[in-house]
């Protein structure tokens, strides 16, 4: 019994040497960022500057991968079936993968990926062209009561956390107001732009250079704006004191396979830490509107059950 | 805003920006004729080498690309009727009938030609119209943008005239492809049979290869055997002269005209450009008939290339004024704004002036540019007609295959790819004409989210469609062009037989 046991002590220990070896050489090849989302978008461009961050700290190239198709469904199943191996990290906003789970009876869950941890935090944001006269949430209620089914709000797409912010809060103030769903960000740009929709709800920063020209106005906030760049909006009203008790917008995450093995999701939740604290990071975030964020594996990870929980509840509340 | 473009002329007249321009130009020309690769791919792929180039000198790299890629994108359409965008599918119609005939040399020079005449004149209107277009591209509302699809649609009953029935059976089927997937407006599954990859529909690159480019190996794979048809195929170097390109100044000037004003509306852009007006000048041309079109006449090619190429200053202007986007290259540029540093919207003209106007230049030296190399590359392409058909053949379906692989980087689309060749190919063998198709599959989406988001708009009131004068006249040339069809059709009816495209899918 004696050889035995010190034999599988020998392979235990060179075992874990190995794999302490292939941990400690963390990322031991090229790492991918894996974007479900065509070029061009925020969550794409906001891969390139992560990626870019990540590539100074690991010293060799970090490649960024857009995997589009089947509405974000390749990108999730791809990860889904991936080796677990660290080298592969799928890179999303919360909110545009809990909305589609909910919405669009999709073939993974957000528990079937393991979190890094979470680098960016935009609020979903409330926007109104200056020529509406729309300044505040008040006065779109007051318009709104006035004139019932007649005001419109533009949202990104129904299947967003846009339209869940909208219903909810149209559905717990009873606004009887119609909702006008897009397809995706650039066109709602355009509508709330050219004064198309009486308000338009969509992620910040966008059009933050027209909030700051005084053509659009920011009337109202998903989450707190604190960290935004352009101070004169950091102020603005926040749904919950619309009585939506919940934060709405969306954290871009880090997400790997859930079996990766623990040891390698700490090490490359280690890199992804120094990448998001970076230099080049916050200078990227400068640029793009917003400071960077560092939520470590379970923080993201109890985030993302809690939106998943509340876009449930609002969905069953008010869009069912 | 002339001391500007000038100051912007003396800067990119020097060494490096010159050479970035024509860098730029080269590698999208090289681009587009791979149906495989397109504009934004290249665009993304060069991003990260830029990053630690000066803002100005990224941007002429990406002008290049991007202006270069839409000429480029005419050779696979008529060397190998294989076009990697949608874009470039209209050039197909006549391009490659044309160079079957033994007459890619015209055809190319054509292309050429038009692709640099339509950029240049385009380049001057937009530039000299900015706030004009700037205001087109904001304030072109759902209806208005319904309706111009809905003239495009009518007119495609040009496209089939003669075989009605045929015709508009290919256009439904085209509108059944298009709509697989969820429904933007009610979020209902539509045809996925609950399989995940169809959630957002049938890759549209990957339709489009197929139908045209895996549908053209197929049938000409029966040619096999009979050697003397496919040896008589030589195809000619000769260039066209600038009189016969001048001559025909109706098709390049329609072309230019949609290219500037529909090409600058987000949503719209080249894809429904290069069809509105390839129709408009097949219905009003006299010399040839309408009934030549598709069977490689010069005004074919003419009309759409030129078309797609005044685009490319159509759609910078709502990109560069207002951080709209016009299409996917747009999109990337405007990615590529923020990760230099800059903030692009409505306030990039107010603080980055010198960089607007240097993207300005940088759009007409690419275009001329791309001219003298278009023009010189253009035997080198010919050469590849010269090989014996069927060793074209491999080549067209692996640049097929990369094509549809590409619009999703993955397996699927090539199987979609070859499913709609074999679709295709069976098709034509029962007299229908894969064009119609695909042109139901590019305005099916545009007609129907812009009908349903007008109705929403207006809460559901039909009015919203005449409500204004641009509206009014467009309804009446609907209501015009519909009537003119129906007389046409009535009038020709004792003598018709299958004609148009039908009769030059046949040549295949």
């Amino acid at each position: 019994m004696r050889h035995p046991l010190i034999a599988l002590a020998v392979a235990a220990t060179t075992a874990l040497a190995a794999w302490t070896g292939a941990v400690a050489e963390y990322p031991s090849d090229t790492v991918r960022v894996i974007v479900p989302w065509r070029a061009g978008g925020g969550t794409d461009t906001i891969a390139r500057g992560f990626a870019a961050a990540l590539e100074e700290q690991i010293g060799q190239a970090v490649v960024v991968d857009n995997l589009t198709g089947g509405n974000g469904n390749r990108a999730h199943m791809h990860m889904k079936k991936a080796r677990p191996d660290g080298l592969q990290i799928l890179l999303n906003g919360s909110s545009d993968m809990n909305s589609a789970i909910i919405f669009q009876n999709t073939p993974y869950n957000y528990d079937d990926f393991a979190c890094l941890g979470a680098i960016y935090r935009t609020p979903t944001w409330i926007l109104s062209h200056k020529e509406t006269g729309i300044t505040s949430i008040d006065q779109f209620f007051e318009a709104a009561r006035g004139s019932p089914g007649e005001l419109t709000v533009g949202v990104g797409s129904l299947a967003s956390a846009h339209n869940v912010l909208a219903q909810a809060l149209m559905g717990v103030n009873e606004i009887d107001a119609r909702v006008i769903p897009f397809d995706g960000g650039g066109p709602l740009k355009k509508a709330i732009l050219g004064n198309q929709v009486s308000i338009g709800v969509i992620h910040s920063p966008v059009l933050l250079d027209a909030v700051k020209s005084g053509d659009v106005n920011v009337i109202g906030t998903g989450g707190s704006l604190a960290d935004i760049v352009y101070e004169p909006v950091r102020g603005a009203e926040t749904i919950d004191a619309h009585g939506v008790g919940v934060e709405i917008g969306t954290v871009r995450g880090l997400f790997v396979p859930r079996d990766t093995p623990e040891e390698l999701l700490e090490a490359a939740s280690a890199l992804m830490e120094k990448a998001a604290k970076s230099e080049a990071f916050a200078t990227f975030g400068a640029r793009f509107g917003f400071k960077p964020i560092w939520w470590d594996r379970k923080t993201h990870c109890d985030f993302m059950a809690e939106e998943n929980a509340a876009y449930r509840k609002i969905k069953a509340d008010y869009i069912d | 805003m002339i001391d500007g473009l000038l100051e912007a002329f003396a800067g990119t007249a020097a060494f490096w920006p010159l050479f970035y321009i024509l860098a730029g130009t080269v590698l999208g020309i090289m681009v587009g004729a791979l149906p495989g690769l397109s504009s934004p791919m290249a665009i993304i792929v060069l991003l990260p080498i830029t990053y630690t180039m000066e803002t100005i000198s990224a941007f002429q790299l990406m002008i290049g690309i991007y202006v270069g890629t839409k000429l480029g994108g005419s050779y696979a359409s008529i060397l190998l009727r294989t076009p990697g965008t949608p874009a470039a599918a209209c050039t197909a119609l006549d391009g490659f009938p044309m160079a079957e005939k033994g007459r890619a040399g015209e055809a190319i020079g054509f292309s050429v030609m038009s692709s640099t005449m339509g950029g240049l004149i385009g380049w001057v209107v937009a530039v000299s119209f900015v706030p004009f277009i700037a205001s087109v591209a904001l304030h072109s509302e759902p209806a208005d943008i319904a309706l111009i699809g809905i003239v495009g649609l009518v007119l495609v009953s040009a496209f089939v005239r003669g075989s009605m029935v045929r015709g508009l059976i290919g256009v439904l089927l085209g509108l059944l492809i298009a709509s697989v997937g969820y429904d933007l407006q009610d979020g209902v599954e539509r045809y996925t049979f609950s399989h995940p990859m169809l959630a957002s529909g049938l890759p549209f690159a990957a339709v489009l290869v197929g139908f045209f480019g895996i549908t053209v190996v197929l049938s000409d794979l029966e040619m096999i055997g009979r050697r003397s048809e496919i040896a008589a195929r030589t195809s000619e170097i000769r260039l066209p002269s600038p009189a016969a390109f001048f001559r025909r100044w109706r098709a390049w000037s329609i072309g230019t005209g949609y290219g500037v004003l529909v090409g600058a509306i987000p949503g719209v852009g080249a894809d429904g450009s290069t069809f509105l007006s390839y129709a408009t000048v097949r219905n009003q041309s006299r010399n040839p008939p309408p009934e030549a079109f598709g069977t490689g006449v010069p005004e074919g090619i003419i009309a759409p290339e030129s078309s797609n190429n005044a685009t490319t200053g159509g759609t910078m202007i709502p990109m560069l004024t207002l951080g709209i986007p016009g299409d996917g290259s747009t999109a990337v540029m405007l990615g590529a704004m923020i990760l230099h540093g800059l903030e692009p919207g409505v306030m990039l003209m107010q603080n980055n002036a010198s960089l607007v106007y240097g993207i300005l230049v940088a759009i007409l030296v690419a275009t001329v540019m791309m001219f003298f190399v278009g023009w010189g590359a253009s035997r080198a392409f010919i050469r590849v007609l010269r090989q014996e058909r069927s060793l074209l053949f491999p080549f067209i379906i692996v640049f097929a295959s990369i094509g549809a692989f590409a619009a999703d980087n993955g397996p699927f689309p090539i199987y979609v790819a070859l499913a709609c060749g074999i679709a295709g190919f069976v098709l034509e063998k029962c007299g229908f004409s894969v064009v119609t198709i695909v042109l139901g599959a590019v305005l099916g989406p545009i007609i129907e989210y812009n009908v349903r988001l007008g109705l929403a708009y207006s809460n559901g009131d039909w009015v919203v469609f005449v409500d204004t004068w641009p509206r009014m006249v467009l309804c009446a040339v609907i209501v015009l062009l519909v009537s003119n069809e129906i007389w046409r059709a009535t009038r020709a009816r004792p003598s018709a037989t299958g004609a148009g495209l039908d009769k030059g899918s046949e040549t295949t």
